[in-house]
């Protein structure tokens, strides 16, 4: 379908060096200037297994993955086996000589047979697959094998004897194949441009946390936001104002980092639903006691394990209604990678003016793929004073302290605090009920008085939200509504179908709580005919808006298979819905 | 010297009279009076239980989380601010039981705190179930039979789990107690003091009375850099009902 793009999709083994591979690949086309969006689906083991990694290529900038190979780089059987059906007509297919193959499936494709035994024999290397396919790739296609040569010897600066052995390995790859054609974008003169930021969903929340001041992190490991955990330590081996705690459970994770921001940290904690599931008393700790966190919430197929190395959407009521009695909560869900910097950005903000906890809801396909994007650019989209030193967005200042040494923190307005070492500034940060100094009560005109105070929170907030709006034409005949990831794919299929003359709109809800129920209802109320489209199996988004909105779409694309959509997904089940 | 009334609140607690968290408090104003330290300086965290409202009525910040969770809130507090003085109270179903994986992790993770666990042996707060610190045979509203678990040995435990500091001491003799607290919070590293405690109301045959009785004090002959003869004091009581109080184990 879009052939504006170019796929190179590689498979085979854990352990193989799969994604090192697919890393140079992304960036060989960096340096070629195209656009890039690049997924990964892998399985819950370190060895054997079958992962893969799709790059996609192109000279605009997309958004997400579709259903088609243009070239293929399968390292095993299995990989042949799963994808190849996928390879387009003429499309190339380089493979391991050792692989079964039927060639009257093959019909107008492209087979490259790579020796790979014999080069692991004639050079005595082992586990040098990855190298060998790079070479033969580049070949293939027609780029520069010393374009090859230079990424290989900057992703593995100061590691000399390992760059000269991949560098062995893939000339003999280069050297095993023949060039099958140009590849298919070049022809045109790409402008230079400055190198773009090529970063997964992992990447920008750190990034944007880090921006947001960023000074404690803590972190029980667990897919898929892993990723986070490791760019922070990485990141702290040479900023000394963060730091970054590996707790025993998720529990003291989370208890970790009430601790440190209530003491002054800019803090954060990421986890996936089953993490969180951990946290959930804590979690309404930071509700009473209105203490600032911002909280990453990656979703993953469960219940119990699940799928935990796949992506859904199943956890969105989870997260909204997580916690004992009611409290203020800011519930975000970005849709893009360069969403995901700046709502981190706008989390920390909400958290630190507000105090009250803001989770980050985004899902393993949005935190584990990269894209291409110009992060001076997305900055424009929101900034805050980042100036501001540590949780003092809301300080309250010596004029409001009384010489009693005790500081009415819960007193009248909603938002006000000190942090341990004011003098005169002391109060209980309590998880009892509590009077103005934090001091526990049961006192009935109290209670109401502090669940009014906690709960108007939502209404200041309500009013500086971006207002949600319709990404297409306004006059569709059909208006898509979705959340998160599936954003990029909605968009391209968009953009297809209104090409064909469907006229198609689209609304993303970011904002889950506090929910902007009067602009959704009017948005929806004017919509001829609504759809929506979920990554998991109950329609959860479409339930909320139900409760908040008495809307009740019935046209529903769901998917709970721990796979996400493609462009072609959305494109031909619109369609199939539209007849 | 800051004053001992600096640390006052014009709250009156609301614990049983007799209990044995009145001796604790005493001893922690005592204590931060004695040290110079001041209230905005100092936090102290709880969990959840009797013995989790000190913070409460001690004038300094407080940090009252949930229960047996007062260790990371501490440990995360003293990262994120190196000039606190830190000090986080725990109970034996609140720091033993809910919170016993923290207090492994705590041991070996070894941040400059101090951890004060009022261990009375049972659960107060809900009313006298058995506790993880209640011994075998101890019949109460959930165990109307006798639990049939053995009790938790905290020394033995810090001391094998790798904690610097380790000692007992006990809420009916306030001089002692306050000599323990100080030197727990001057250590550097973690400092845990496992504190007996009676429960007038729901433990009444571990009385004042009684550990008046079995109580004695660590000597010179006790060697606290020998981190085997430590582990032996600290198993001595599995043997027989007498309770050593003072350093067991320092680094």
């Amino acid at each position: 379908m879009n052939s504006e793009s170019y796929i190179i999709r590689i498979g085979g083994e854990a352990g193989w060096g799969i994604a090192s591979a697919a890393d140079i690949i992304a960036k060989l086309f960096i340096k070629l200037n195209y656009h890039l969006f690049s997924s990964k689906e892998y399985m819950s083991q370190i060895k054997k297994g079958h992962n893969f990694h799709t790059i996609r290529i192109s000279k605009k900038k997309i958004h997400a993955d579709i259903d088609r190979i243009d070239l293929l780089l399968a390292l095993d059987q299995t990989t042949f086996d799963t994808h190849y059906d996928l390879v387009s007509k003429n499309g190339i297919i380089i493979h391991d000589d050792k692989i079964k193959i039927d060639p009257q499936q093959l019909k107008n494709k492209n087979l490259i047979q790579i020796p790979l035994t014999k080069i692991e024999e004639k050079l005595k290397e082992k586990n040098i697959h990855n190298a060998v396919f790079l070479g033969a790739l580049v070949k293939a296609i027609g780029i520069d094998y010393a374009l090859l040569r230079k990424i290989i010897k900057e992703r593995f600066v100061g590691k000399e004897n390992l760059v000269s052995k991949l560098l062995l390995a893939a000339k003999e790859g280069d050297d095993s194949v023949n060039k099958v054609k140009d590849f298919p974008l070049q022809e045109e003169n790409q402008e230079t441009k400055t190198i773009p930021d090529f970063l997964d969903g992992n990447e920008a929340i750190s990034q944007g946390a880090l921006k947001a001041g960023l000074t404690f992190h803590v972190q029980y490991p667990m897919t898929p936001v892993s990723g986070i955990l490791h760019y922070l330590a990485k990141e702290a081996t040479k900023n000394k104002s963060l730091t970054i705690i590996q707790p025993e459970d998720e529990i003291a994770g989370i208890n970790f980092a009430l601790g440190a921001s209530y003491a002054g940290a800019r803090t954060m904690t990421a986890t996936s639903g089953g993490g969180f599931a951990l946290m959930v008393e804590s979690f309404g700790l930071a509700g009473v006691a209105e203490i600032p966190l911002v909280l990453i919430e990656g979703q993953r197929p469960g219940p119990g394990t699940g799928l935990p190395t796949k992506t859904e959407q199943g956890d969105l009521k989870f997260v909204l209604s997580a916690g004992t009695g009611d409290f203020p909560k800011i519930i975000i869900a970005p849709e893009t990678v360069e969403g995901c910097y700046t709502e981190t950005k706008r989390a920390f903000y909400l958290t630190e003016k507000y105090q009250i906890p803001v989770i980050v809801l985004v899902d393993k396909h949005l935190a584990e793929s990269s894209k291409t994007f110009n992060l001076n650019e997305e900055e424009k989209n929101f900034t805050f004073d980042y100036e501001q030193k540590i949780n003092t967005i809301n300080q309250v200042d010596s004029s409001k302290l009384n010489s009693d040494g005790l500081f009415k923190r819960y007193e009248k307005e909603e938002t006000q605090r000190t942090i341990p070492g004011t003098e005169n500034g002391i109060y209980t940060c309590a998880g009892d009920e509590h009077d103005e100094v934090g001091v526990i009560t049961e006192n009935r005109d109290i209670r109401n008085q502090m669940m009014q105070r906690r709960m108007n929170k939502l209404n200041l907030i309500k009013e500086e939200l971006p207002v949600p709006t319709l990404i297409g034409p306004n006059d569709a005949d059909l208006t898509i509504v979705s959340w998160g990831s599936n954003h990029g794919a909605i968009i391209e299929a968009m953009e297809l179908l209104n090409s064909e003359e469907k006229k198609v709109n689209f609304l993303s809800i970011k904002y889950m709580a506090p929910f902007q129920e009067n602009e959704i209802q009017t948005i929806l109320e004017k919509a001829k005919k609504l759809i929506i489209i979920e990554n998991n199996y109950s329609a959860q988004l479409a339930n909320l808006i139900r409760e908040k909105t008495g809307i009740n779409i019935k046209n529903k694309i769901l998917r709970s298979d721990g796979r996400t959509f493609t462009v072609d997904d959305i494109y031909n089940q619109i369609k199939q819905n539209q007849k | 010297m800051t004053e001992l009334k600096t640390f006052n609140r014009t709250e009156i607690p609301n614990w049983c009279p007799g209990c044995g968290n009145f001796g604790i408090i005493a001893g922690v104003k005592k204590t931060l009076a004695e040290l110079d330290f001041k209230p905005e300086n100092t936090v102290l965290v709880s969990g959840v239980g009797c013995f989790a409202k000190l913070p409460y009525w001690v004038k300094v910040n407080g940090f009252v989380g949930l229960h047996g969770r007062s260790l990371p809130v501490a440990q995360g507090i003293k990262l994120a601010n190196q000039n606190l003085n830190v000090i986080a109270f725990g109970g034996d179903g609140d720091g033993y039981g809910e919170g016993g994986n923290h207090f492994t992790h705590a041991c070996r993770r070894n941040i400059n705190m101090a951890y004060f666990v009022h261990n009375n042996g049972v659960f107060g707060l809900t009313t006298g179930q058995y506790s993880p610190a209640s011994e075998k045979g101890r019949k109460s509203k959930s165990s109307p039979l006798g639990s049939t678990e053995k009790p938790v040995n905290p020394l033995a435990l810090a001391i094998s789990a790798g904690a610097t500091f380790v000692a007992r001491t006990y809420a009916g003799n306030l001089k002692e107690m306050v000599e323990i607290m100080k030197k727990a919070i001057l250590h550097d590293g973690f400092a845990f003091v496992d504190i007996i405690q009676p429960c007038v109301t729901f433990n009444p045959q571990h009385s004042f009375d009684y550990y008046n009785d079995k109580v004695y004090y660590l000597d010179d002959k006790h060697d606290s850099n020998n981190k085997l003869q430590a582990l032996e004091k600290a198993l001595e009581w599995e043997q027989e009902e007498k309770f050593a109080c003072g350093i067991f184990y320092q680094e």
